[in-house]
């Protein structure tokens, strides 16, 4: 027998919000694209689909995605390492932490753009979105990862520390689990900066065979219907990595019995 | 080797919690300190178990022996289930720590509950998990601040006697406000009242 259940937020129904969600902003794209009707200021949903299926037949435009792929890929995970290694530094060590402070808060401050250009003059051009997005991903990473270090409970450390679990066993049972969450939460928002760090120091840097170096051709050429395409391609290929990010977060979660 | 506390100062903030305080424990039986909340029974337990720094004085014959903390709370680890728990105190093979720790959850009356994480247990279960992990993890001596709080009459009674027959000829430090379970268990009882600690008698059976 079948039974109907009144508990709507099965997968399905939420899945279909989602796509209505979606299908609501496109459609208010489209009513102002009606209304402004020019379109070097707006392109219409369509003719983003369309330049984007044209692009999508040249090798070009993916070795481009996959250039920009790896400059947020390469800035993402060097950011976590450090972001990470400085965390367990600066919560162990109170001198440390009071050395690293000034230079977080300078990182944190400074607008980015500063950092692309100031790097566009220290290193090639090719390396700067990847390093401007590992200078933006690192303290985001450091910052909850030392959060989730200081808020494990004391009294599971003191319990560690009475049955002897070892550096080894108080890491794996004890601060992991307790910090994931956290780091879950920094890895997310550090791949979002990512994406925006790296395609605007591809701008800036104007580097070839890149979504950013097409980005600033568009701006060049006032191509605005190729800015919207590349500019979608960009969300598409995030939302993307961030879901794939997230299930691999989840695996590594249950290893650690932590459910993310 | 015994236990001796002498002359511990311990202040937290404005709170004289241990002044000059000086006490010789046996080497084996159950010593029971009595007394109200916040008297600073914790405190003297903790830094028995080196948790907690003195100001000031020593404590001998602890260094490099091993014991067993059963804190007030379960002090479970949240994310794993009973039986890793306690196998996450043992040392050797994944099978052979995971079947001791199965063997102790039968003696403290949770089988059937191996799988089940703290949360999916009710109090007085999660402090037995928490005594099979003291008894499985054992030691020369054991320190119990408040353990079976959580537990009914016929659990308790049924739970110290198992814990009695398990740690035979070792010291156990007992922390209770609870006169009926203080003389219970104890041989013997100290007194106390604080903060600062004070022990205002000392009541020995037999």
């Amino acid at each position: 027998m079948i039974f109907t259940t009144k508990n709507k937020t099965t997968p399905y129904s939420r899945a279909a919000g989602k796509v209505l969600a979606v299908l609501f902003w496109v459609a208010v794209w489209q009513i102002l694209y009606m209304i402004i009707r020019q379109e070097i200021l707006i392109v219409s949903p369509a003719r983003v689909m369309q330049r984007i299926s044209e692009l999508a037949v040249s090798g070009e435009f993916w070795t481009s995605a996959l250039n920009s792929i790896l400059h947020v890929l390469w800035g993402f995970f060097f950011g976590v390492a450090a972001g990470v290694l400085f965390a367990v530094l600066t919560s162990f060590s109170k001198a440390l932490n009071d050395l690293f402070y000034p230079l977080l808060s300078m990182i944190k401050a400074t607008p980015v753009v500063s950092f692309i250009i100031l790097a566009l003059v220290w290193i090639r051009s090719d390396h700067v979105p990847a390093f401007t997005a590992f200078l933006e991903v690192t303290p985001i990473v450091l910052g909850n990862v030392a959060n989730g270090i200081a808020k494990t409970d004391c009294g599971l450390l003191q319990m560690a520390r009475c049955y002897r679990f070892g550096v080894f066993r108080t890491v794996r049972r004890v601060y992991i689990p307790s910090v994931m969450p956290y780091f879950t939460a920094a890895c997310t928002t550090g791949m979002g900066l990512a994406w925006k760090t790296a395609i605007a120091a591809e701008v800036l840097a104007n580097t070839v065979l890149s979504i950013g170096g097409h980005i600033y051709d568009s701006k060049v050429y006032l191509e605005t219907a190729d800015l919207f395409a590349w500019t979608t391609v960009v969300i598409l290929l995030s939302v993307i990595l961030e879901r794939m990010m997230v299930s691999l977060m989840k695996k590594i979660g249950k290893r650690y019995n932590v459910t993310l | 080797m015994e236990i001796e506390i002498k002359h511990a100062c311990k202040r937290y903030g404005d709170t004289l919690v241990l002044e000059d305080f000086s006490l010789k424990l046996p080497q084996k039986g159950t010593v029971c300190f009595f007394g109200p909340s916040g008297c600073g029974k914790t405190t003297l337990l903790n830094c028995i178990a080196g948790l907690v720094k003195l100001d000031s004085g020593e404590i001998s014959g602890v260094k490099g022996r091993r014991f067993s903390y059963l804190f007030q709370e379960d002090r479970l680890l949240p994310w794993i289930s009973a039986q890793d728990n306690v196998a996450a105190v043992l040392r050797g093979g994944k099978k052979q720590t995971e079947a001791e720790a199965a063997r102790w959850l039968r003696d403290v009356g949770l089988a059937g509950n191996e799988g089940k994480r703290p949360e999916e247990l009710s109090g007085g279960m999660r402090q037995r998990v928490a005594l099979a992990r003291a008894l499985a993890y054992g030691g020369e001596f054991f320190l119990l601040d408040e353990p079976f709080h959580a537990l009914d009459e016929k659990t308790k009674s049924e739970v110290i006697s198992l814990f009695q027959k398990k740690t035979p000829d070792t010291l156990r430090l007992f922390v209770t406000h609870d006169r009926h379970e203080a003389e219970q268990l104890a041989d013997i009882i100290y007194v106390l009242q604080g903060p600062p600690l004070k022990i205002i008698k000392m009541i020995t059976k037999f």
